[in-house]
């Protein structure tokens, strides 16, 4: 088990720096990279444009920006944004609780409502008709008009979270509880007439466990993509909104901060669900 | 319940091959002397702010939305069970490069990649094409998601009592694959497939901010479902949410049609 | 408990601060006066800097601002401002006449669109002190409408710690949250009263929060929660006309316009046949022909535009071409012309004379639906004539790779925005060796006869003093783009704002800022208990 966790946490860590290379490389890549919309200002002359150009060349080269900027980082300096002129790091600082409240509420909405429509639908089969309507609508309709919707009523942002993650929760827990309920211990232990709350408790919802980890690994960065689109439509000041206006404004600094943070965050998430799913297992296989 | 599912696709088939029949205007005629016309006469959802009409547009875009979302789906689909099953059928080293390709997938902003394929894309493409180019991509990057979910369910199956009494009762590993794991798996691919459908068809609508969504005048249901937003400030909210009320009834109908599941063990 | 009651009598007794709420699109790249060059950084130059003269964004006319009075000579090249006594920067400091030195000095050491329009050649203009509130500042050259450039350049200190922090205007920067919000002060040392003497500004903070997201602004905006909206999209503004009528105020024709360009740049990566087409005047004269462009700013722009007639719009009454006029549909005159030259009109479509295909694409920026919708009308009009466009949209930095570094481009559509009202200030964009001269830039030589003619007037219009000389010169220019038309002018948008009725004394302009030029005489009333009936 130790070896395990230790093996997971470097290769955690190697990924972490793969992913912020990734990033860098494809922002360094992607057209427009060291263009300014001043450029396209009628007054700038030939001379002002060649010093604006020529103070963007040290980041040209990708691998020994990237190499600065992870020593830097291993300090904790995670570099200046170029399009905000302030350090990344206290940009992150100041926004990470707006998106840390959100993600949170809006998992915790999310998931509770999804578990509990799931086991209604176990529990009660007629239901499947209705929640399969309204699953399929809420699928149908996109965050942009959730968010709208809620800006118009002052609603929590959140709850246009927990409408955007619910569907994709909902299907997969109730998937995995109606096989459980539908396997043959499931049912023969049914028909030895255990009562429906041990029952569900023991049969469906219980070995479901590893699975149920594995997606909410998942579901914190499926969190994390529906917050950057409703910070960025509700103009919620997080890191989700600044994670888009990083690579929309070319802002190589800042987008590599935030790829790497946002990644630790997720790749951690993982690894410890992978870590908790792996030890139900084996403790269970060794029953 | 499934009769009624399955009619109602058939219809929805029949109605985009026959179009033109169903509905005489063009989806790109701009009818510039009634923009944003309610639904009535001559436009059965009225006409948007070009004088387009919604009926016409709605197929055509249902047209290319509905073929290609499902084929994007299952590519998606198809690159996450290989990926996901391999990983969890062999473990090891394999298994460690295919969590880290995920875990990379997933924390890349994949939108620089989209941008980039714009700027490599001539300049000369047919609307269709285009679109079908942006749903392959869509395809060919939205596999993590679900390959992490397949490879923990391989996971808990391989450790699950089923497949160690077969193992002990001496089956061999492809039998085991074949007649124990993949059934056992039926549910979640069918989940992560009936899910994806309606992700990619709404993530091509958010891609036209990056300049990738379709490209006028050619709708699709993405682009038609982003009309939504005017929603609060428009007269005619029936044409505007026919669109989703047409996807809501094809994912619904999808969910009736695909079995839960089959041959739980 | 006494004390608790004094505390709690306090917090009753003072008076809310009065902040006037306004929206940004986006951060400002800065808060320098001479490196602001994007409207976000205008804006926040324009309400905290304080000039030697001001124009009136209403009457047009100049104003003595710091400097009381000035005089010209030496033909106009020299300018003598006497300086008012006893002004004090924000922070206490001496306003004096080493300032405006100072100042001149850092326009010459410091390169930015603004500090350019200063320049001639490498030429800054030069100040000297002389006499004791006395400057003298000597341009290279002759520079007519100089006074449009003196009311942009925000005076700094030559002495105060906080450097270009020390602000001469009615506001200056208080907070400060990068991609949030800016708070401007008023500033405690502003030195304009109002009529009855008292001190300005009247209100106690302007917040200027940023966000691109037009929709949340306008329904925040209808809670009262934002007080003026300075630019409103046609669309936004068609709503909000029947939900608000009272707020919405249309200040007429803008300055800007909406256009469309061939790329005829020669080392552009395209088909030679396709840079012929771009080349030739006649095909893009029947490109302009076959648009109606009435219906552009009917549909598009939902009425609130008129047609595009050339560089200058009609909003601009001083140096506007009366006798041009707006192209005129006429599909049939133009496939005539394009016959001529050696076109053919297919069942199947356009064809030039090598047999090609007339086919070509239209990229815009991705998200901006009035330019989208121009896109398709387009599309559209030219169907009509066998013409296939294809409407490529692409993200703003994508766009402009483009357009200004790998000329791989056919069209493009965009909008040109914060136009100065004098042709000086698009010099750039109209001489063939400028880098802003969008269709074919930085040419060694002209590479045709009517560009060398337009660099010909360009540079004579900017040596002459006489306004009515000047704009002959430019009504030329004009008249030549009209004809040769490299850039065909689709739309001129009205000047679109919105001011709650809380807002007292606001100025509608057409000129930029179009809602705030008198920020410091801008009241609240019924603050927080209006409420719109709907």
């Amino acid at each position: 088990m130790r070896n395990a966790l230790f093996r997971r946490i470097l290769s955690s860590l190697a990924t972490l720096a793969l992913t912020g290379l990734a990033a860098a490389t494809l922002l360094r890549v992607a057209p427009g990279f060291d263009v300014e919309a001043s450029e396209l200002d009628g007054r700038t002359s030939a001379e002002t444009l060649r010093q604006m150009r020529a103070a963007r060349a040290g980041e040209q080269d990708i691998l020994s920006f990237y190499g600065r900027y992870l020593q830097g980082a291993l300090r904790g300096d995670l570099g200046k944004s170029r399009s905000y002129e302030v350090p990344v790091m206290g940009l992150i600082r100041e926004r990470l609780p707006v998106t840390l409240r959100l993600i949170a509420l809006g998992l915790a909405g999310a998931w509770t409502l999804a578990l509990l429509f799931a086991l209604a639908n176990v529990a009660w089969p007629g239901l499947n008709t209705g929640l399969n309507l309204l699953t399929a609508g809420m699928l149908s309709v996109p965050a942009g008009l959730v968010a709208l919707l809620i800006l118009i009523g002052q609603g929590p942002v959140a709850l246009g979270l927990a409408i955007a993650l619910f569907p994709k929760l909902f299907s997969y827990s109730r998937g995995l509880f109606q096989q459980n309920a539908g396997a043959g211990y499931a049912l023969a232990a049914r028909a030895r007439g255990l009562s429906a709350g041990r029952y569900l408790g023991r049969y469906v919802v219980w070995p479901a466990g590893p699975a149920l980890l594995a997606i909410l690994g998942l579901s914190v960065n499926a969190a994390f993509g529906g917050a950057i689109l409703l910070e960025t439509i509700c103009d919620l000041p997080g890191v989700g909104q600044l994670a888009l206006q990083a690579a929309l404004a070319r802002d190589l600094p800042l987008l590599v901060g935030m790829t790497l943070f946002v990644g630790a965050l997720t790749v951690s998430a993982n690894a410890v669900t992978d870590l908790a799913s792996l030890y139900l297992v084996r403790s269970r296989s060794g029953q | 319940m499934k009769r009624l599912a399955a009619g109602l696709l058939i219809a929805l088939a029949l109605a985009m091959v026959a179009g033109q029949f169903l509905v005489p205007a063009r989806y790109d005629q701009q009818f510039r002397e009634s923009t944003d016309a309610l639904p009535g006469g001559d436009h059965p959802l009225g006409t948007d702010e070009l004088g387009r009409d919604r009926a016409a547009r709605l197929l055509a875009g249902a047209r290319v939305s509905l073929l290609l979302a499902p084929a994007a789906s299952v590519l998606a689909i198809a690159l996450a069970a290989m990926l996901g099953l391999s990983a969890g059928w062999f473990g090891g080293w394999w298994d460690r490069v295919v969590t880290t390709l995920i875990d990379l997938m997933i924390s890349v902003p994949i939108f620089l990649v989209l941008i980039t394929a714009r700027a490599v894309l001539p300049l000369n493409v047919s609307p269709i094409s285009s679109v079908m180019i942006t749903f392959l991509l869509l395809g060919l990057l939205g596999w993590a998601g679900s390959a992490r979910v397949i490879r923990g369910a391989c996971q808990t199956h391989l450790n699950s009592d089923y497949i160690l009494r077969a193992l002990a009762s001496g089956s061999s590993r492809t039998r085991i694959l074949l007649v124990h794991l993949l059934p056992n798996l039926w549910p979640v691919l069918r989940t992560q497939f009936i899910l994806a459908v309606p992700g990619f068809i709404l993530d091509e609508a958010n891609l036209s901010l990056l300049g990738l969504g379709v490209a006028e005048p050619l709708p699709s249901l993405g682009s038609l479902l982003k009309e939504l937003t005017h929603l609060p400030s428009s007269a005619n909210w029936v044409g505007l949410a026919a669109p989703a009320l047409l996807l809501a009834i094809t994912v619904g109908a999808f969910e009736f049609l695909l079995p839960p599941k089959e041959g739980a063990s | 408990m006494k004390f608790l009651i004094l505390l709690m009598a306090g917090t009753l007794l003072a008076a809310d601060p009065v902040i006037l709420k306004m929206c940004l699109r986006s951060e400002p790249k800065t808060f320098h006066p001479l490196k602001a060059d994007e409207e976000a950084s205008e804006t926040v130059r324009f309400l905290t800097a304080g000039t030697l003269l001001k124009i009136n964004r209403k009457t047009q006319l100049r104003e003595p601002s710091l400097a009381a009075k000035w005089k010209t000579a030496d033909g106009g090249k020299t300018v003598k401002f006497e300086l008012r006594e006893g002004l004090q920067f924000s922070d206490g400091t001496p306003f004096t006449a080493e300032d405006v030195v100072y100042t001149f000095q850092q326009v010459a050491a410091i390169r930015s669109g603004f500090t350019d329009s200063l320049r001639q050649g490498e030429a800054t203009p030069v100040a000297t002190v002389t006499g004791k509130h006395e400057v003298t500042v000597r341009f290279a050259e002759l520079t007519p409408g100089w006074e449009r450039l003196i009311d942009g350049l925000g005076m700094m200190s030559a002495k105060s710690p906080l450097g270009e922090k020390a602000v001469m205007g009615a506001f200056m920067v208080a907070d400060h949250k990068p991609g949030q919000y800016i708070a401007l002060g008023r500033n405690p040392h502003y030195w304009v009263r109002d009529a009855q003497g008292k001190a300005l500004p009247k209100v106690d903070q302007i917040r200027l929060d940023i966000t691109a997201n037009r929709d949340l602004e306008v329904l925040r905006f209808k809670r009262g929660e934002v007080h003026m909206i300075n630019k409103v999209e046609p669309d936004i503004y068609q709503a909000l006309a029947t939900q608000m009528p009272e707020a919405v105020r249309n200040a007429g024709v803008s300055f800007e316009s909406e256009q469309l360009w061939f790329n005829q740049a020669g080392k552009a990566p395209i088909p030679a046949y396709k840079l012929e087409w771009f080349r030739s005047p006649v095909f893009r004269r029947a490109v302009s022909e076959s648009i109606r462009r009435a219906d552009l700013a009917k549909i598009a722009m939902k009425g609130l535009a008129v047609p595009g007639v050339g560089p200058v719009s009609p909003g601009n009454t001083v140096w506007f071409n009366q006798k041009l006029t707006a192209d005129v549909y006429a599909p049939t005159v133009a496939l005539e012309k394009l016959r001529k030259a050696g076109f053919q009109k297919k069942s199947d479509g356009l064809y030039d004379a090598g047999g090609h295909r007339v086919e070509f694409s239209i990229v815009t920026n991705a998200g901006n639906k009035t330019r989208e919708r121009l896109a398709a009308m387009i599309q559209a009009d030219l169907g009509e004539i066998g013409i296939r466009v294809n409407v490529v949209t692409l993200d703003f930095p994508s766009l402009l790779e483009r357009i200004t570094r790998g000329f791989n481009y056919e069209a493009c559509l965009l909008g040109f925005t914060n136009v100065d009202q004098d042709p000086n200030g698009q010099m750039n964009v109209w001489l063939s060796s400028g880098a802003t001269h969008a269709w074919s830039p930085n040419q060694a030589k002209p590479e045709t006869a009517w560009e060398a003619e337009i660099d010909k007037l360009m540079k004579a219009q900017a040596r002459t003093v006489v306004l009515a000389k000047r704009k002959e010169m430019f009504d030329r220019v004009q008249a030549i783009v009209h004809e040769q038309a490299p850039f065909l002018y689709l739309v001129h948008k009205n000047v679109l704002t919105a001011v709650h009725p809380s807002v007292r004394n606001s100025l509608v302009t057409v000129l930029f800022p179009h809602v705030f030029s008198n920020a410091e005489q801008i009241e609240l009333q019924g603050l927080g208990t209006y409420r719109t009936a709907r």
